[in-house]
């Protein structure tokens, strides 16, 4: 339980979106925002310990997993709210597995947006009701099925070369990681579609459609 | 006799947006600007645009859906107006091809409200 206003830190490329947000929150004494950054840095999110981080991810450099483990991992006891202009269920789902507890998209209303957010500061989630139909849908017809939109960005990049064929070495190169990185996504990509063999990813991308 | 002043002519501003959330805000500097504002959602048409008959079009590039640059050419094409356009695109060359189809300034994703203030022409 929470003593006294929400901490909210935004995340916002674009300037003046980020003082719209501000001037959103402004208008509700139950919120503080500490401050605005234009990109996830770790040192000023570790020191705002925010209980909420809101992030455009419009704006931002397009691995999620990447931007939200920033975020995760510098304010660890933040929850992160992801606002997106895009009606994707795909898109959510990415978040969501990346450690988003909401996913908003942007044309709500500030009022909206507001419950929104405390809804999230109240250990709940919250998923825009147009795309949540989509995510229910696909949870529906896989059920009991490994679903590759578990996977990250970075994973997903990993399988997409992997059924290219090439070997963890090479996929090091391209991706300009370490052999032993490499090995670890692949472990995970395995673990989390329930396969052991390359073939099997390979085959898995390919219905994925993302080769 | 004096005749009464004839009424000033209010300055009035059409937002074309996609992104609900800045729209209380962006009335807000325009209200400072001393703009009157007229609303509307993710494209405007001749007819919202013949009706507002707005001094400046304010135009969110980014809606989801939109082709911003055809979104340029079409408000130039149905009005006289200032438009200014708003987009986190850094590219200076979309930029110079969005000022060529009818734009007449162009704000990027560091411009602040100070910038905006200027490039709806503030009275």
């Amino acid at each position: 339980m929470r003593d006294g206003r929400l901490r909210v830190v935004i995340i916002e490329a674009q300037v003046l979106f980020a003082k719209a947000l501000s001037a959103i929150f402004a208008d509700d004494s139950d919120f503080e925002v500490i401050s605005d950054h234009r990109a996830p840095e770790a040192v000023t999110l570790a020191a705002a310990r925010p209980h909420v981080i809101v992030i455009d991810l419009d704006g931002q450099p397009t691995d999620v997993a990447a931007t939200l483990g920033i975020c995760s991992q510098a304010a660890p006891d933040g929850r992160i709210c992801v606002l997106s202009m895009h009606l994707s269920s795909e898109m959510m789902q990415r978040c969501l597995s990346n450690g988003a507890e909401a996913y908003i998209v942007k044309d709500i209303s500030p009022p909206e947006l507001l419950r929104a957010i405390k809804t999230v500061a109240d250990g709940q989630s919250y998923v825009d009701p147009r795309v949540a139909g989509g995510l229910l849908r696909r949870r529906s017809l896989n059920a009991g099925k490994p679903d590759i939109m578990e996977l990250s960005a970075r994973e997903a990049e990993v399988l997409k070369l992997i059924a290219e064929g090439l070997a963890n070495k090479q996929i090091s190169a391209r991706l300009h990681l370490s052999e032993k990185t490499v090995k670890n996504h692949v472990s995970r990509i395995f673990s989390k579609l329930n396969i052991s063999a390359r073939t099997q990813a390979a085959v898995h991308a390919i219905r994925a459609g993302i080769v | 006799m004096q005749r009464p002043h004839k009424r000033a002519h209010a300055r009035k501003a059409l937002i074309v947006h996609g992104q609900r959330l800045m729209v209380p805000f962006l009335k807000d500097v325009l209200a400072c600007a001393g703009l009157g504002e007229v609303v509307t959602y993710r494209c405007a048409s001749a007819g919202t645009l013949r009706r507002a008959r707005p001094d400046v079009v304010l135009l969110d590039a980014d809606p989801r859906g939109a082709q911003p640059l055809g979104l340029i050419r079409e408000t130039r094409l149905q009005t006289s107006a200032r438009i200014v356009v708003i987009t986190r695109s850094e590219d200076r060359a979309w930029e110079a091809v969005a000022l060529a189809l009818g734009a007449d300034a162009v704000l990027g994703p560091k411009a602040n409200r100070q910038d905006l203030f200027t490039a709806v022409g503030a009275t």
